[in-house]
């Protein structure tokens, strides 16, 4: 029952499109959540903190300079769809690294055709190692501590982008979500003792 | 009985002994509309009527349970709102009071003879999420349904809107997912592992569960109330 749950980040900065957007798509039967990026934070990170399984974006707010390494910009794995929202006339170079293209003249069932043809394949990213790597398991230790990403790009010297990517693959790679399940993936595995932790 | 594959198409002649054939989840619907056992042959639609449960609520939500991918949602804002509380009220009372106590009795009987410090970091865990649930929907049980409930007698009350609730409405299923990840992929438990797959069989269907409870706050609650907040303030 639970394999078409889609978690649908919509990133546009015309608050009146959005909106719309939100509301043609809300009532899907196969979306779990859709959420709207504000323009507080950088798009990469709010799109971390959302993991979600399909990213609506205008194609202006990901960058038309970057023709490959779009993802990587994004910071998003091959997992996950990428839909561009077009109202306005973009080279197709740009448009080929999207697996959707949804126009400002859709109609509610073309968008519902589109999402929903994107939701029957489930993309899974096999190419990486699943074990976690040195730099991955210090990264961990400093998380389960309770530093703030800023403490731990801190403390290991790196930039807190670097953090937030190694952070996200943490999790992609266990499969582990919540800070306090990678607390106990940390003590069960031995990277940390019990007594180091604020339980 | 209907082979899994073929979507059932739930109506109010649908006998209710095959749809509990069809889909065993369906039992804890029936518990939480409280609908009792020994209905014999009766259909749907017999069955609500001498239980006094609104049928389309029932139709609508057992249609979700089975085969979510033939459900129209947007058909969800017009369903009961009474039936809805009740059914969501049963549904807390069940979480809180039986499914999260035996899964902690369970959890603890499977983390008997583990290491000591595996079982210090689970069970805080889970105890951290029990509170975190309990939290959740003592919440929607004290200051959701109750605004609900006054909207329902057109009593409009100030300080508190449905779109509070949205933005304060999150996900409940996550850290049960990832306890279901840990025991399945990262912690080697000792003894007994026919309970460990009893326990993990739990996990699973609850996760379900609260996944598709969330759901049903989300998809029928939230656009019911918008509809009579609107119908309020135009009044």
């Amino acid at each position: 029952m639970q394999t078409n749950r889609q978690r649908i980040v919509i990133a546009e900065s015309s608050q009146m499109l959005r909106k719309g957007l939100v509301q043609s798509i809300n009532q899907l039967p196969y979306v779990d959540k859709v959420v709207e990026l504000d323009d507080k934070q950088p798009i990469p990170e709010q799109l971390a903190d959302y993991r979600p399984t399909i990213v609506i974006i205008n194609p202006l707010l990901a960058g038309t300079g970057i023709t490959a390494g779009l993802r990587e910009f994004l910071n998003l794995d091959n997992s996950v769809h990428l839909v561009a929202l077009v109202y306005t006339l973009f080279d197709q170079q740009y448009l080929q690294l999207y697996d959707a293209v949804i126009t400002i003249n859709d109609t509610q069932a073309d968008i519902a055709n589109k999402l929903k043809s994107l939701s029957n394949i489930k993309k899974i990213d096999t190419t990486e190692n699943e074990e976690l790597s040195d730099r991955e398991k210090e990264i961990l230790v400093t998380l389960v501590k309770g530093l703030s990403n800023k403490e731990i790009a801190d403390y290991h010297n790196i930039s807190i982008h670097t953090v937030i990517t190694h952070r996200r693959n943490i999790t992609r790679k266990l499969n582990i979500h919540s800070p306090s399940g990678l607390t106990v993936y940390a003590i069960v595995n031995n990277l940390v003792d019990l007594n180091d932790i604020k339980l | 009985m209907l082979a899994r594959s073929v979507a059932l198409s739930i109506n109010a002649d649908t006998k209710l002994s095959d749809l509990i054939d069809y889909d065993c989840h369906l039992l804890l619907v029936l518990n939480r509309f409280n609908i009792p056992l020994g209905f014999g042959d009766k259909t749907v639609h017999e069955v609500c009527t001498a239980n006094h449960v609104d049928m389309d609520c029932f139709i609508s939500i057992a249609q979700y349970l089975t085969n979510p991918d033939i459900v129209d949602t947007a058909t969800f804002a017009r369903l009961n709102p009474v039936s809805i509380l009740t059914y969501l009220r049963n549904s807390h009372d069940y979480f809180l009071k039986r499914r999260l106590p035996d899964l902690r009795e369970k959890l603890e009987d499977i983390l008997k003879n583990a290491e000591e410090n595996h079982k210090v970091s689970i069970l805080k865990f889970f105890n951290d999420y029990s509170d975190e649930v309990h939290e959740h929907m003592a919440y929607e049980n004290n200051t959701v349904f109750p605004y609900i409930e006054k909207l329902l007698k057109g009593k409009r009350s100030d300080g508190f809107s449905i779109n509070e609730f949205v933005s304060n409405h999150s996900d409940i299923d996550e850290k049960i997912t990832d306890l279901k990840h840990l025991i399945v992929k990262y912690v080697a438990l000792p003894g007994d592992e026919y309970k460990i797959t009893n326990f993990l069989f739990d996990l699973f269907l609850s996760e379900e569960d609260l996944y598709t409870h969330c759901f049903i706050e989300n998809k029928a609650l939230v656009p019911i109330m918008r509809k009579i907040e609107k119908q309020l303030n135009k009044a």
